[in-house]
C-alpha cells in the first residue's frame, strides 16, 4: 500500500465525496461548470519522463514542476512514480471551474489570455488557468477558496449583465 | 501673535560653513533640529550646526502621516513615547508656534480575537505606565466614531479597538519649522543643501566632516538621517542592522470634517485620519521590499482604497488627490536604535520604521543629554545599538503583526 | 438664452432634462453638463472659495479647477463643468454658509485679511493651551469643501478590467490621432484614450477609441490605469504615446478670480459645445499670440469685444473689479473698460505629468518660458504640444501690482502677497514655500498654479525659473474616486470543507489567520470541554498546515531545519517539532510523522503553512538536498477525535485494529474509516485519548456526519484552547512572540545541541550562555478571577511580565494560565501578582500540565 494512499479521493467510496463548489453554484448560469472532481496530479522531477495516457493534459509550471489533469489519477501517479517522477494526488486540493468570456477573464486576472496555460493571480488568489476553444477558460485554485471564487465570479458576471451594486 | 502683523524671518538665511563646530548634526529633520534645539536650550551649547542635503523637513519629517501616540507594546517603548507625547503637548507654547496638535483620540481596530489580545496587552502595559489606553467594544467605538462601518458587512468586521485618548495628529511641517526657528534663535547654524560626503577619523573618533560645501572640524557628530542612515553610517564605518523600505500615503480632496479620531487597522494595513483642512489622509504599512526609489505603486492605491472603503464605505465617491512615498529604516525588532556607536563621538538616531516622527521631542531631549554629558539617559538605554550584539531586543513586532 | 444651433453642438434640443439647484427647478438639454445647464439658466457663481469664501464662476470648463465644484445627488466635490446632466439631478452648492450669492463666511474676505495672512494658524490660538480644542473645533467647522453623507454605504458597482495594448495613445488631439493612425498601419492593438466626450464618436481605422476616459498615470511596467467612470481599465502597453497637449494658464493680476474671468477654452466650450454666449461684453487679455483668435470666436457668438489686449506689447498694469463677485470692469494701464466677461490667456503649459511620472525629466525651457519634458524612458514617446512644439512664448502673464487680491493659486486661495510674505519669512525654496502657503496642493494639483507660482518665486528671488525647478509630479493626473481604485471589495476567505456544516450546527465563526473557524457551537464552551474529558468530542483541524517532504535526503533536510532529531524517527512514528529562525526565535510548531524512509508528513500551525513551505524551500535551495516539499494543506481535511470513548467510537467505523498495543501513542497509521482512507495520528494536544484523522477533503462532510451520528460532539476553538491550557501546551504566536526562544519558552529539552548543525543553533548556544531575562511558565490564580490575556504581572509597582493565556478550568478547579515571569520569580510555587481590573490578584507558578501530568489519559 502506498504511503500516500490517504491523499486520493479516488480511493474513497464514491458516495463519500462532495465538491467545494457545490453550494456556491446552485442556480448559477450553465456557462459555469464545476471541475473540482476531475483528477489532478502534481508532478516533481523530469517532466519529460512522465508517461501520459490518452486525454491527459500536462501543464508545465517550472522545468521540474508540473500539473497533470487526468481522468485516472491513481494510474497516472503509479505511471509517473514508476518513471522516477514524484507524483501527488491534488484532486482534493484544488477546486476547478470552467467559465466563458474573455471579458470575464480580464475582470478576474491580469494574465495574458493569449499565453495560457499558466499559473498566476486570479481574483486575488493563486490559480492555474487554461484556455479551451474560443473564449472558454478553466481555472484551478485551492479548494478552501472555492466558495470565495464562485462568489466573485457570480458577482462579476452580474456586473457584466448590468447589475449596479455589489451585495445590493 | 504679533508676527501676524509684523512678519519676521523664521531663521537666518544660509550662511557660510564655519571651520569648526562642537556638534555637527547630520540631517535637518525633526530629530536633528530637536536635538540641536535642546542642546542649545538645556545644555547651553554654543557651537552647533545642522547639515541638511536638501531643504529642512524634506525627508521623513515631511512625509509621515502625522500621527502622534504612545500606546506601545513594550514597557520600554511605551515609557519612551509617553514622554514624547507629554513634550508634544507643551511644545506649541514653548516654541510659540501652533503645531496644531489635535489630540482627538486614536483607535487601533481589532478584527480578530488574536488582535484583541494584543490590544489588551498594550492597554495593560500602557495603564501601568500612566498612559491612557483601554480596550473598547463596538458600542464605545460607535460613540467615538459613528461613521465607521461596524456592521457584519465587511469581510473583517470590527470586534473591538484599543482606544488611546491622547493620540492624534499634528502638523508635521510646523514641528520642523518651529524647532528650526527656535534652534536658529539660539545660535544653531542651519545649512540646507549641504550634503555630507565623508568623515575623517583618528583614534576611533570623527574629526572632520566633509561636505559638498567644504570641510568642518567637529567635536561630536549626530546622524539623524532616517531613510539614509545606513549610507551615512557607512561613511563613518558604522554598520547598522537596518533595511530601508518605502511607505506610501495619499490624501483625498477636502471634505467637511466629520472624522475626529485617528483610525488604524493593521489587519487592513491602513490608517485613516481627517486633517484640519478636511482631507482624508490615508497611509499604508511599509512595503515589503527594500528600495530607495521614491515612486509609488498602483497596487498600493488600489489596496489602500479597498481597505479604506471596508472601514468607511461612504468615501466610495471621494476622490484621491495626491500620493507620495517616504523612506523608512526598519530595525530587526521594530524598535529604534538610538545613541552611541562603536565610533566614539558618532551618535545615531535610526531604525524608526514608521514611528520616528512621534518621537522627535524626546529624541531631541535624550540625544542632547547624551551628547552634552556623554552619559546615555535611562529612557533610551534599551534602544542602544549594542543590543544587537548582546541579543537583548525590544520587540514591538507583535504589535505590528497582523494576526496569528 | 441659447445661441442658434452651432455646428457640432453637443446638446440635443429635442430632449430637455429637468434638475434642481437647491429649491429651484431648472431645465437643460441632453448633452449639457450640469455646469453648462446652470450657466444657461443664468447662474454665474458656482462655488465659494476655500479660505476667503469668495464667489467663483466657471474658469477652465475642463474639469481642472475647483471653481465649479458642487454637490450632486449627495456626492460632494463634483466638477459640474464636465459632469453630464441627468434628469432629476439634485445640485447643491457647498462651502457656503447661507446662499451662493450671500455667504456669511465671506466676512473672512472682507475683514479677515489682516488677521489671516498665510500661515496665520501657526501664529495664533496657542494660548491658553486648553482653548486649542475649542479653536480647532471652529477651524474644522469651516474647513473642507463639500459635505459627505456620513452614513451612506456602497452605492455603486466598480470593476477592474485588465487589458493589453501594443500601442496606447493618450490624448486624442490632432497629434494623438495622427500617431494612433500611423501606429495602426503596423497592425492591430492600438488604443486611443481621450477625456473628451467628442472623441466617443470618432472613427479611426484600426484604432480602438476609449472616450470619455482618462489615463491616471504611467506606472512601472508601462501600466496605465484608465478611469472610465465605474470600470478601471488597467492597460499594459508595449509602447505608450503621450499626446496630452497643454493646459491653458491663467493670468495673475488683482481681481483675477472674479466670476466672469475665463480661460479661452472655457469660452470656446460654452459657445461651441453648448451654444451659450459666455458674456455680453468681453475684454480679451492674452499673454500669447491668441488674442485675435479669441476675440474672433467671441464676436462670432455675438459677444461685444470692446477691448483686445496683447500683453506681449509691453509691461501693463491690470486690475479687474467687480460687484458681488462678478467682474464689472477691467483697468488696463489706467484705462477702464466695462465688461461682464474677461477672457484671459496666460500661455500654455505642456501637460507633462504622465511623462514625468513615467520617469521623464522636466526642465524649464528659457525660450518658451514653460516646463517641458525631456529624456523619456524607452518605449514612452511624446507627440504634439506636450513636447513644447508649437507653443508661443508668453509675456506679461503676471501683473502683481495693483489693488485687490491677486491669486496665484485659486484652489487654496493663495495670493501673490502670501507667497511674497512666505519668502520674506524664510521659506525660500519652492518646496518649503509650497508646504507653508499650500500653493499647488489643492484640487487642481498645480495644473493652473504651478507655472505662475514658479514665475512668481523667480521674480521675488531675482533668479531664474530653471534654478528654482519644479515640484515632483505624482499620480494621479486627475483626482479619482476611491471606489474606482478599490474595485471589487471582497477579500479571499479560506473555508474548510466543513465550513457549512459548522454554520448549520450554529457555530459562532471567527477569523483565525486567513481561515474562518468555529469559536464554539453553543453558548458554553465549557460544556464542550466536559464532553471531551468525559466522552467524545471532535474538532475540525483541517486548517493545520500540511506538508509532504519526500526524497532520499528528506531526513537530512528536516534534521537540519529542526532543533530536535528526525533522522532517527522510525517509520510510522510521530514527534513534536518546533522550528526556530536563524536568530534562534520560535517560528512555528507542529508534528512530524515519518511515513516511510524517504517520506515525512509535517503539520504546521493554521497560519504557518505558507511561511513554513517557503522556509523549507528556501533552505532546501541553499543546501541543495534531494528532497521535494509539497504543500498539501487543502488536499486533506483533518479531524481530531478526542475523549475516553474515541477508541471505541473509531473502532466501530474501521476494520483496522486500534487496540492500545497495536496503535500506540505517537503512532501514525493508515486506516480506512467508513470507506475513507485516512492517515491516523495518535496525538494528544487536548490531553485525552485521541486520533487525528487526515483524509481527502472531498470526503470531509461525509466522515464528519458519520462521526456525529456515532455520538461524537463537535467542539470549537475556544474549548480546544481551554483543553490545551490544562495540559500546559504552548500556542506559538499567542504564548510566544517574535523574541521567544526554546530555552525561555519552557522547552529547553527540545533542542539537541549535540547535533552538528541546525537553523538557529548558533543563537541557541548564545542564549544558553546568558541567562534568560524572563521565562514562560504556568500559573494558578489564587482567586476565581480570569485575568485578561495581556494582563501585566507586577513586581514592586512596575511591569515585570505578562499573562499570555488564562482560562477557568472546571477540570482543574481553578483559573489557570501561562505567562512570562522574571527568571528569579519563575520557580514552582513562587507567588506573584497580576493586575486585573485595577487591582492586584495573587497567583502561583505551576510547572508542567495542570492535570494528568504523567499523560496517562492520552497514552491510555
Amino acid at each position: 500500500m502506498s504511503a500516500l494512499y490517504f491523499m486520493s479521493p479516488a480511493r474513497c467510496t464514491p458516495e463519500t465525496l462532495a465538491s467545494p463548489l457545490e453550494r456556491g453554484l446552485v442556480g448559477a448560469p450553465e456557462s459555469l461548470r464545476d471541475l473540482s472532481p476531475d483528477g489532478k496530479v502534481e508532478l516533481r522531477g523530469d517532466l519529460a519522463r512522465v508517461g501520459l495516457a490518452e486525454g491527459d493534459e500536462l501543464i508545465r509550471l517550472t522545468p521540474r514542476r508540473g500539473f497533470l489533469l487526468t481522468g485516472d489519477p491513481l494510474a497516472a501517479i503509479d505511471r509517473s512514480r514508476a518513471n522516477g517522477v514524484l507524483a501527488y494526488d491534488m484532486t482534493g486540493a484544488l477546486g476547478g471551474l470552467a467559465f466563458e468570456g474573455e471579458t470575464l477573464f480580464r475582470r478576474l486576472t491580469d494574465l495574458d489570455p493569449g499565453a495560457l496555460p499558466t499559473a498566476g493571480g486570479f481574483a486575488r488568489i493563486s490559480a492555474i488557468l487554461v484556455r479551451d476553444e474560443g473564449e472558454r477558460f478553466r481555472a484551478y485554485f485551492p479548494q478552501e477558496l472555492g466558495h470565495y471564487v464562485v462568489e466573485v465570479v457570480l458577482d462579476v458576471l452580474a456586473g457584466l449583465a448590468g447589475g449596479r451594486s455589489h451585495r445590493a | 501673535m504679533k508676527e501676524i502683523f509684523f512678519p519676521k524671518r523664521m531663521w537666518r538665511s544660509r550662511g557660510e560653513l564655519k571651520r569648526r563646530y562642537d556638534v555637527v548634526i547630520v540631517g535637518g529633520g525633526s530629530h536633528g533640529l530637536a536635538t540641536a534645539y535642546y542642546l542649545a536650550k538645556e545644555h547651553g551649547a554654543k557651537s552647533v550646526c545642522i547639515l541638511e542635503k536638501s531643504y529642512i523637513g524634506s525627508g521623513a519629517s515631511g512625509r509621515n502621516t502625522t500621527i502622534v501616540r504612545s500606546n506601545y507594546r513594550t514597557p520600554e517603548g511605551a515609557a519612551f513615547y509617553g514622554e514624547s507625547v507629554r513634550l508634544y503637548e507643551r511644545l506649541s507654547k514653548e516654541l510659540d508656534f501652533n503645531l496644531m496638535f489635535s489630540q482627538r483620540g486614536h483607535l487601533t481596530l481589532a478584527h480578530s480575537d488574536r488582535a484583541l489580545v494584543v490590544m489588551q496587552e498594550r492597554a495593560e502595559v500602557n495603564k501601568l505606565l500612566g498612559i491612557k489606553s483601554s480596550v473598547v467594544g463596538p458600542r464605545e467605538i460607535a460613540a467615538l466614531c459613528p461613521e465607521l462601518d461596524l456592521s457584519d458587512r465587511p469581510t473583517w468586521p470590527v470586534l473591538g479597538a484599543l482606544f488611546h485618548p491622547p493620540g492624534g495628529i499634528i502638523r508635521h511641517d510646523a514641528v520642523v519649522w518651529a524647532f528650526a526657528r527656535a534652534a536658529d534663535r539660539r545660535g544653531v547654524d542651519i545649512h540646507p543643501y549641504t550634503e555630507v560626503t565623508g568623515f575623517q577619523q583618528s583614534n576611533g573618533r570623527v574629526t572632520v566632516v566633509e561636505t559638498n560645501r567644504g570641510r568642518i572640524e567637529c567635536g561630536q557628530v549626530v546622524s539623524a538621517t532616517a531613510g539614509w542612515s545606513t549610507l551615512v553610517g557607512d561613511l563613518a564605518g558604522v554598520r547598522l542592522p537596518i533595511t530601508t523600505h518605502i511607505l506610501q500615503a495619499f490624501v483625498t480632496e477636502p471634505l467637511k470634517p466629520f472624522l475626529d479620531v485617528v483610525i488604524v487597522s493593521s489587519q487592513l494595513h491602513v490608517y485613516v485620519s481627517q486633517t484640519d483642512r478636511g482631507e482624508f489622509l490615508i497611509g499604508a504599512e511599509i512595503e515589503p521590499y527594500t528600495t530607495y526609489k521614491g515612486t509609488g505603486t498602483l497596487s498600493f492605491l488600489e489596496t489602500s482604497a479597498r481597505h479604506s472603503l471596508e472601514l468607511f464605505p461612504q468615501l466610495e465617491r471621494t476622490k484621491l488627490l495626491r500620493t507620495w512615498t517616504g523612506l523608512c529604516d526598519l530595525s530587526p525588532d521594530y524598535s529604534p536604535i538610538l545613541g552611541k556607536t562603536e565610533v566614539d563621538n558618532f551618535h545615531v538616531s535610526t531604525g524608526w520604521g514608521t514611528y520616528g516622527f512621534k518621537a522627535a521631542p524626546i529624541v531631541g531631549v535624550t540625544l542632547a543629554e547624551l551628547v552634552a554629558t556623554g552619559k546615555t539617559p535611562e529612557l533610551i538605554a534599551p534602544f542602544a545599538l549594542e543590543r544587537f550584539h548582546t541579543d537583548t531586543l525590544v520587540s514591538e513586532l507583535a504589535a505590528a503583526a497582523v494576526s496569528h | 438664452m441659447r445661441l442658434p444651433a452651432q455646428p457640432g453642438e453637443l446638446i440635443d434640443r429635442a430632449e430637455p432634462l429637468g434638475f434642481r439647484l437647491g429649491e429651484y427647478r431648472l431645465e437643460g438639454f441632453r448633452g449639457d453638463t450640469i455646469g453648462s445647464a446652470l450657466f444657461a439658466n443664468g447662474r454665474r457663481v458656482f462655488s465659494r472659495s476655500f479660505k476667503y469664501h469668495r464667489p467663483r464662476g466657471l474658469l477652465c470648463c475642463s474639469g481642472h479647477c475647483p471653481n465649479c465644484m458642487m454637490t450632486v445627488d449627495g456626492v460632494p466635490n463634483v466638477r459640474v463643468c464636465v459632469e453630464p446632466l441627468r434628469e432629476g439631478a439634485v445640485v447643491t452648492p457647498q462651502n457656503v454658509l447661507g446662499r451662493l450669492d450671500m455667504d456669511f463666511l465671506s466676512v473672512v474676505d472682507k475683514f479677515g485679511g489682516p488677521f489671516t495672512p498665510v500661515g496665520f494658524y501657526y501664529r495664533t490660538m496657542i494660548r491658553p493651551r486648553f482653548m486649542w480644542p475649542v479653536y480647532e473645533k471652529f477651524l474644522r467647522g469651516v474647513a473642507g469643501l463639500g459635505r459627505l453623507d456620513e452614513h451612506a454605504g456602497h452605492s455603486r458597482r466598480y470593476d477592474v478590467e485588465h487589458r493589453r495594448a501594443r500601442v496606447l495613445v493618450i490624448g486624442g488631439g490632432q497629434a494623438g490621432r495622427a500617431a494612433a493612425l500611423a501606429a495602426a498601419t503596423a497592425g492591430p492593438g492600438v488604443v486611443l484614450v481621450d477625456e473628451s466626450v467628442r472623441l466617443a464618436d470618432v472613427e479611426l481605422p484600426g484604432v480602438e477609441v476609449l472616450a470619455p476616459a482618462r489615463a491616471l498615470g504611467i506606472w512601472e511596467g508601462k501600466l496605465v490605469p484608465v478611469d472610465s467612470g465605474t470600470v478601471l481599465y488597467r492597460y499594459r502597453a508595449e509602447r505608450i504615446i503621450v499626446a496630452t497637449g497643454t493646459v491653458e494658464q491663467p493670468l495673475v493680476f488683482p481681481g483675477n478670480d472674479l466670476a466672469g474671468v475665463m480661460l479661452p477654452e472655457a469660452a470656446r466650450r460654452l459657445i461651441r459645445d453648448f451654444s451659450l454666449r459666455p458674456g455680453q461684453r468681453a475684454i480679451v487679455l492674452a499673454a500669447d499670440e491668441r488674442a485675435p483668435e479669441i476675440a474672433e470666436t467671441l464676436r462670432e457668438a455675438g459677444v461685444a469685444v470692446p477691448r483686445v489686449v496683447d500683453l506681449r506689447e509691453g509691461a501693463r498694469q491690470l486690475e479687474a473689479h467687480g460687484r458681488r463677485g462678478h467682474v464689472r470692469r477691467v483697468v488696463v494701464d489706467g484705462e477702464e473698460t466695462k465688461c461682464d466677461l474677461v477672457v484671459v490667456s496666460g500661455g500654455r503649459q505642456p501637460a507633462y505629468s504622465l511623462l514625468s511620472q513615467a520617469g521623464g525629466r522636466v526642465e524649464y525651457d528659457e525660450s518658451l518660458k514653460v516646463f517641458v519634458p525631456r529624456d523619456l524612458p524607452a518605449g514612452i514617446e511624446a507627440v504634439g504640444s506636450v513636447t513644447g512644439e508649437g507653443i508661443v512664448r508668453a509675456e506679461g502673464a503676471a501683473a502683481y501690482e495693483g489693488s485687490g487680491k491677486c491669486f496665484v493659486c485659486i484652489c487654496e486661495d493663495v495670493t501673490t502677497k502670501d507667497v511674497k510674505r512666505s519668502i520674506e519669512e524664510g521659506f525660500d525654496s519652492i518646496e518649503l514655500s509650497k508646504r507653508y502657503t499650500t500653493v499647488t496642493m489643492g484640487p487642481c494639483q498645480g495644473k493652473l498654479c504651478q507655472l505662475p507660482s514658479i514665475h512668481l518665486y523667480a521674480h521675488e528671488l531675482h533668479t531664474y525659473e530653471a534654478t528654482i525647478g519644479t515640484t515632483t509630479a505624482r499620480p494621479p493626473w486627475a483626482p479619482v474616486e476611491l471606489g474606482l481604485l478599490a474595485g471589487r471589495h471582497l477579500e479571499p476567505t479560506r473555508r474548510t470543507s466543513l465550513h457549512f456544516r459548522h454554520e448549520e450546527l450554529g457555530a459562532r465563526m471567527m477569523w483565525a489567520g486567513p481561515w474562518k473557524r468555529p469559536y464554539a457551537y453553543g453558548e458554553h464552551p465549557e460544556d464542550e470541554v466536559r464532553t471531551v474529558h468525559e466522552s467524545l468530542g471532535v474538532i475540525d483541524v483541517s486548517t493545520l498546515g500540511k506538508l509532504l517532504v519526500e526524497g532520499p535526503e528528506a531526513a537530512q533536510l528536516l534534521e537540519r531545519l529542526y532543533p530536535n532529531r528526525f533522522a532517527d524517527l522510525k517509520a510510522g512514528r510521530i514527534r513534536y517539532g518546533v522550528l526556530t529562525s536563524d536568530g534562534g526565535r520560535i517560528m512555528d510548531d507542529g508534528t512530524v510523522a515519518r511515513l516511510a524512509d524517504d517520506l515525512y508528513y509535517v503539520t504546521t500551525t493554521s497560519t504557518g503553512a505558507d511561511a513554513v513551505t517557503a522556509w523549507f524551500e528556501w533552505w532546501n535551495a541553499v543546501w541543495g538536498y534531494d528532497a521535494e516539499i509539497v504543500n498539501v494543506t487543502g488536499a486533506l481535511a483533518a479531524l481530531n477525535l478526542a475523549g475516553p470513548r474515541s477508541r471505541d467510537a473509531l473502532q466501530r467505523l474501521t476494520e483496522d485494529e486500534l487496540s492500545a498495543d497495536e496503535f500506540r501513542y505517537l503512532d501514525a497509521k493508515h486506516i480506512e474509516v467508513a470507506g475513507v482512507p485516512c492517515l491516523a495520528l495518535r496525538i494528544g494536544f487536548v490531553g485525552e485519548l485521541g486520533y487525528e484523522l487526515h483524509f481527502p477533503s472531498s470526503a470531509a462532510e461525509y466522515l464528519w456526519d458519520r462521526l456525529l451520528a456515532d455520538g461524537a460532539r463537535p467542539f470549537g476553538l475556544e474549548p480546544q484552547r481551554i483543553l490545551r491550557l490544562e495540559k500546559g501546551h504552548v500556542i506559538v504566536g499567542q504564548d510566544t512572540d517574535s523574541e521567544s526562544n526554546l530555552l525561555s519558552a519552557g522547552m529547553p529539552w527540545l533542542p539537541k545541541m549535540d547535533k552538528d548543525d541546525f537553523v538557529g543553533k548558533f543563537a541557541l548556544e548564545h542564549f544558553a550562555e546568558r541567562d534568560e531575562r524572563e521565562l514562560l511558565v504556568g500559573f494558578t490564580m489564587e482567586d476565581d478571577v480570569v485575568p485578561a490575556e495581556g494582563a501585566q504581572i507586577v513586581v514592586e509597582g512596575q511591569p515585570a511580565g505578562r499573562v499570555t493565556s488564562a482560562r477557568r478550568s472546571e477540570q482543574v478547579g481553578a483559573v489557570i494560565g501561562l505567562g512570562w515571569l522574571p527568571r528569579d520569580r519563575a520557580d514552582a510555587g513562587t507567588r506573584f501578582e497580576v493586575r486585573v481590573d485595577r487591582r492586584l490578584v495573587g497567583a502561583r507558578v505551576h510547572h508542567g500540565a495542570f492535570f494528568d501530568s504523567a499523560g496517562e489519559r492520552m497514552r491510555s
